[in-house]
């Protein structure tokens, strides 16, 4: 008798079943396998890689930097520029001519030498068809070639611009001058640039970076032979990767490793960290200063005075947070203003600077009104940073004790942008970026600056002697000056309190116990950076 | 004492829907009396990371509040979407069941077209869609589970509708003059109710899942306290890593056994009214 | 009614309606960005559009007919549509389809194997369940099915990765392969970290087969064939394969229709949690750049795979039906 159910036809079932889950896997490909003495780094990251393209991808764009491409300068562990891709340079003294002489005897990864000529070519380039580099345009004349030194005129003075260089990255003008769309740019050369690292496969599918040593790199042949990148897409995973020895440290620019995790791993016994003060901030809050109250200066004060920032240090950043001052960039930032005062969470003092206002509990309700109606403040926040709405429900806990009313809409990054941009908040949440903090005339100022635009800055200070500022710092690459400015714009933030950081952290970079002698820095990704290529050892278990 | 031991006996044979109410109830207690019985403010910030003690029953999460009181106020979120969206899908369904079962035709073929399409939409799917246009908010969940579970309950009214219809009384009462508003209340819906109390039950199972699940990708409201938004906090903020099982177990068993609860209910009344497998249990 | 028609002509119109619940999701997918709070041009574009000048919005959505009558952008839509053309995604840096199609194929190869081993296990759980009823076998078959049916499967999916991949380390902490191997290694590395996924969504799928099958076997109990074959001297085992489960064959295919569309979230959600490269941890990525063609296209091609997923249940019915064959 024939049955469905038949021994036979369920063994069929099973084998059609198994190949129907196999069958959307073929095509994939492996790479070979290196050789067994070989130094392999393998770091994890949680950040969303696509391709290989540094244009299209943000994130990518970002690795290569410290990978396979170099820049002119880079910023050293003092925070100070030092020679990289340029061996030395000049800035004249009206800040409108800057010469960079070009390092002789470097090579593109296919062999060809790099030339003052691909510098000049790499800045065209990037002013003309890369969006992102748009200022280039308002700032740069003209590019010539001298011998091995580039010359470039600009139309204004422009102080910052051996700051800005240190993220740009020459590319071969052999490969890229006849690409009209970089973005999309989809040749196997797009990946080629001078770095320490080749670039040996990207494999979407297990989300895995191989890059190799280049043996011929002009500073000397990094340490590391093979330097693998693991993707993952939630930090759960990474960390218990790390704990469990598949990856050896953890790379990210700008976010914090999350110090909840730290615990579980130094129960391991496996992994140390390292400690660098983060040059962004990692929760900071803007007010809306069009709009009343936050447009009164004493409310601000008052909600400055209101935050506990220690608790929040604690809770938060699990005791890795410190109070800020009012300045807003953190002390390790060149040009520190020490003379502005911490802030200080005195509830007493919110309440005195309330009541002087006149904004009063007059129902005994508890909620202060302002106009007879009760204060209602509109937070804004992104939800894609658990930290972040975190610290906004504390904000809001604090702001209630002294009866201020508060109502927090936590929106995904977008959304933030489109309100935030829309002036649709009284006090937003946002975080500064070390290189963030870094650009514009410093200190946080392009965050703040009015002019400003862009996905994250808040574009919410208008007075003309803080724009005017911003201008001066602008204007000069004479360190006195910059000096000057860079402590009367700290004080502005402390003046006109625009916003605050909620508190200023050390970040943690876990790593592998064996793996020595890295360089921390502060910028570049911890213990992951250009630098600990060229000294980091690993000792034999 | 002849009735108690009838009620007793019923309710021994129908063990499932009685610990389905009792688990539905235990809950929905949490929710209304959260304020009184939970021991701490859930938004309270204190001491983070602790441990399980007699303070703090099911220890502390991330920014010291306390898990256990969170968990209470938990349950007033996930049983106000569940009963919102289940109430709004079956109203709807009946009533366009009832339409299509009464309006025999064009109609009837129309609504039942417009069925199918909503039977093969992807419920999550459209939801995350929904929801990150419109912004987290619970009520946006409500809509969109609303508005799409009702084409089981449609289905099921619509073939009792039709089925009644043609039946000898009907036709008779039909022919006393009666209107198709009293056929309706005498005879449709009597028939038919025991069968959306099971649909309803399903449907706000399924939404109160998907508010977890939505929570969880942070899609909700985060001042909201509910159980997805613990789980997803403890997965992001190092709950799971570090094994504090006792800041992810139980919001997970919380939602679980709150659909177990729905299920067992829905089950038991569907036994119930299917004649063929009532014969087959009882056996 | 449609059941005693003619078997093609059941097809026929089946597949008819099919086309039209189709058509009608393509349209929902043409409105939804349009109906939407916020600008059509971001709603269709995505956010990277965001950044232009006001001249360059202009010319975007000159670029994508956004200026045109609402019916022409309509009318080009389906064009543009079944050519592939279905937007680019800034943030996977290739065109949607693309993009979706090599998402897609991970999310299947999780959900198929889930269905047929799940309704395998389903199967022969719920036929022994149904054989020994009211036995202790029945009773924890059927407490193990409804805790799994009832617990959200990201959270198991959690507890899973927690357990067996970090605490024991038996399996890798997610994704799909280790990236290192090729040829047969590779695929035995996919198929290692295969296992606790699929595990879960078989157990998953098994519990919402599980108690209709056991009905459906309980329910023949005592009917003259199945007494029959037993006076016929046929051993239990014989008797219970080969009348009892044929029985539950129909509404063990119906109820996989039904219940793929939550097999397939709970698939999405549990990608995320295992960092799969499928439908779920694209879209989840999608929410956060607010990469709007990409939801799109991905909300299309699910229910595409619904649609398909019916359908085949359909034509299985038709076959199983003893009326049409």
């Amino acid at each position: 008798m024939k049955s469905l159910f038949k021994r036979g036809r369920t063994l069929g079932v099973l084998l059609l079943t198994a190949l129907l889950a196999l069958l959307p896997l073929a095509g994939c490909q492996g790479s070979d396998d290196a050789g067994a003495d070989d130094l392999v780094l393998q770091v994890g990251s949680t950040k969303p890689f696509k391709t290989t393209n540094k244009f299209g991808d943000y994130w990518y764009g970002v690795l290569s930097g410290i990978t396979t491409h170099d820049s002119l300068v880079k910023l050293d562990t003092n925070m100070q520029p030092s020679p990289w891709l340029a061996t030395s340079w000049e800035v004249s003294a009206d800040s409108k001519q800057f010469t960079f002489t070009i390092a002789e005897g470097v090579k593109w990864h296919d062999g060809m030498p790099l030339t003052p000529e691909d510098v000049k070519f790499s800045i065209e380039y990037q002013r003309d068809k890369i969006a992102s580099s748009a200022w280039m345009k308002e700032v740069i004349d003209n590019v010539q070639v001298d011998g091995q030194d580039v010359i470039i005129n600009l139309q204004l003075p422009y102080g910052n611009l051996l700051t800005e260089f240190m993220t740009y990255h020459p590319i071969p003008k052999h490969i890229w001058e006849n690409v009209e769309d970089p973005d999309g740019y989809n040749g196997a050369d797009r990946a080629i640039g001078s770095g320490p690292f080749k670039l040996d496969s990207w494999n979407e599918t297990a989300g895995k970076f191989t890059f190799t040593a280049n043996d011929d790199y002009f500073q000397g042949r990094p340490k590391i032979d093979r330097l693998v990148v693991d993707v993952y897409k939630n930090m759960d995973a990474l960390v218990m990767s790390l704990a469990n020895g598949n990856i050896d440290t953890w790379w990210d620019y700008s976010g914090e490793f999350p110090y909840t995790h730290v615990p579980t791993l130094q129960g391991t016994g496996q992994i140390e960290f390292a400690t660098a003060t983060f040059l962004g901030v990692p929760a900071a809050i803007g007010f809306n200063l069009d709009v009343s109250p936050t447009s009164e200066l004493e409310f601000r004060q008052a909600v400055a005075k209101a935050i506990n920032y220690e608790q929040i240090a604690e809770l938060v950043f699990d005791n890795y947070g410190s109070v800020p001052t009012y300045g807003f960039a953190p002390s390790t930032h060149p040009n520190f203003n020490d003379s502005i005062p911490s802030l200080e969470y005195d509830p007493s003092a919110a309440n005195a600077f309330l009541d002087g206002l006149g904004f009063l509990d007059t129902t005994g309700n508890g909620k202060r009104e302002a106009n007879g109606q009760e204060i209602k403040l509109r937070l804004l926040a992104r939800s894609d940073t658990p930290s972040t709405v975190r610290c906004a429900e504390m904000v809001m806990q604090y702001l209630q004790d002294i009866g201020i009313g508060a109502q927090l809409t936590s929106v995904d990054s977008a959304t933030w942008v489109a309100k935030k941009d829309a002036m649709e908040y009284d006090i937003v949440f946002f975080r500064a970026t070390p290189w963030g903090n870094m650009m514009h005339a410093s200190h946080g100022s392009g965050y703040f600056d009015s002019r400003r635009t862009g996905q994250g800055v808040l574009h919410n200070l208008d007075a003309q002697d803080y724009l005017d500022a911003c201008d001066a710092r602008l204007n000069t690459a004479v360190a006195d000056q910059q000096r000057t400015l860079d402590l009367q714009l700290q004080q502005m933030h402390h003046d006109y309190l625009p916003g605050l950081a909620l508190t200023w952290i050390e970040s943690v970079y876990p790593y592998r116990t064996g793996w020595d002698n890295w360089v921390i820095d502060h910028i570049y990704g911890g213990v992951v950076n250009s630098f600990s290529w060229f000294t980091v050892t690993r000792t034999a278990e | 004492m002849h009735e108690m031991a009838r009620l007793w006996h019923v309710v021994k044979r129908n063990k499932a829907r009685t610990a389905g109410i009792a688990i539905l109830a235990l809950f929905a207690f949490f929710a209304v009396f959260a304020t009184w019985i939970a021991p701490h403010d859930p938004w309270q910030f204190g001491r983070a990371f602790l441990s399980p003690s007699s303070t703090n029953l099911l220890g502390t999460n991330d920014v010291g509040q306390d898990i256990f009181s969170e968990l209470l106020y938990g349950a007033r979120i996930s049983l106000t979407v569940g009963f919102a969206a289940g109430l709004l899908a079956v109203t709807l369904g009946t009533l366009i069941g009832l339409l299509a079962g009464f309006r025999k035709g064009f109609l009837d073929n129309l609504l039942m077209s417009v069925t199918d399409v909503f039977l093969v939409i992807p419920t999550l799917p459209l939801a995350i869609l929904v929801s990150v246009y419109l912004g987290p908010s619970m009520w946006n969940i409500v809509m969109v589970i609303g508005l799409l579970g009702w084409p089981a309950t449609t289905r099921v009214i619509r073939s009792q509708v039709l089925s009644v219809r043609e039946s000898g009384y009907v036709e008779s009462a039909r022919a006393l003059g009666a209107g198709d508003f009293w056929i309706m209340r005498h005879h449709v819906l009597p028939n038919v109710l025991p069968l959306v109390i099971a649909k309803f039950v399903l449907t706000v199972a399924m939404a109160m899942l998907m508010e977890a699940s939505l929570s969880f990708l942070g899609l909700g409201d985060p001042i909201d306290k509910s159980w997805g938004m613990m789980l997803r906090y403890a997965f992001l903020r190092g709950g799971f890593v570090g094994g504090m099982w006792w800041w992810y177990v139980p919001p997970g068993l919380a939602i679980g056994l709150c659909i177990l609860g729905l299920t067992l209910i829905s089950y038991s009344i569907e036994e119930r009214s299917d004649p063929r497998l009532k014969r087959a249990l009882d056996r | 009614m449609e059941r005693h028609r003619h078997p093609v002509a059941a097809i026929a119109g089946k597949t008819m309606r099919y086309l039209i619940v189709l058509f009608i999701i393509m349209s929902l997918n043409f409105l939804l960005p349009r109906l939407m709070p916020g600008d059509p041009i971001m709603n269709i574009l995505g956010e990277e559009a965001y950044y232009g000048s006001a001249q360059v919005l202009q010319e975007l959505k000159a670029q994508h007919g956004l200026d045109q009558p609402l019916y022409t952008q309509y009318i080009r839509y389906f064009g543009s549509f079944f050519q592939g053309d279905w937007g680019y995604s800034f943030l996977c840096m290739r065109p949607v389809l693309e993009a979706v199609s090599l998402h897609l194929r991970w999310t299947l190869a999780l959900v198929l194997p889930a269905i047929f081993l799940g309704a395998l296990l389903a199967a022969v759980a719920g036929a022994l369940a149904a054989w020994y009823r009211q036995s202790k076998l029945d009773v924890g078959l059927s407490a193990f099915f409804l805790f799994c049916y009832s617990m959200p499967t990201y959270w198991l999916a959690m507890l899973l990765l927690f357990i067996f991949g970090f605490q024991l380390g038996w399996f890798p902490l997610g994704k799909v392969t280790g990236g290192d191997a090729s040829g047969l290694a590779y695929l035995l590395d996919v198929g290692w970290h295969m296992f606790l996924p699929v595990g879960l969504l078989v157990v998953s799928k098994a519990a919402y087969d599980f108690l209709v099958v056991r009905n459906s076997v309980v329910s023949i109990y005592g009917e003259d064939y199945v007494l029959m074959a037993q006076a016929k001297g046929l051993s239990q085992m014989a008797v219970l394969f080969k009348h009892a489960l044929r029985n539950a064959m129909a509404p063990l295919v119906t109820v996989t229709a039904i219940q793929f569309g939550a097999i397939l979230s709970g698939a999405l959600m549990v990608e995320i949690v295992f960092s799969w490269p499928g439908m779920g941890t694209l879209i989840f990525e999608a929410i956060g750049a607010r990469d709007y063609p990409v939801l799109q296209g991905a909300f299309f091609m699910i229910a595409v795979c619904m649609l398909t997923a019916n359908y085949i249940a359909d034509m299985i019915y038709v076959w199983l039906d003893p009326r049409t064959r």
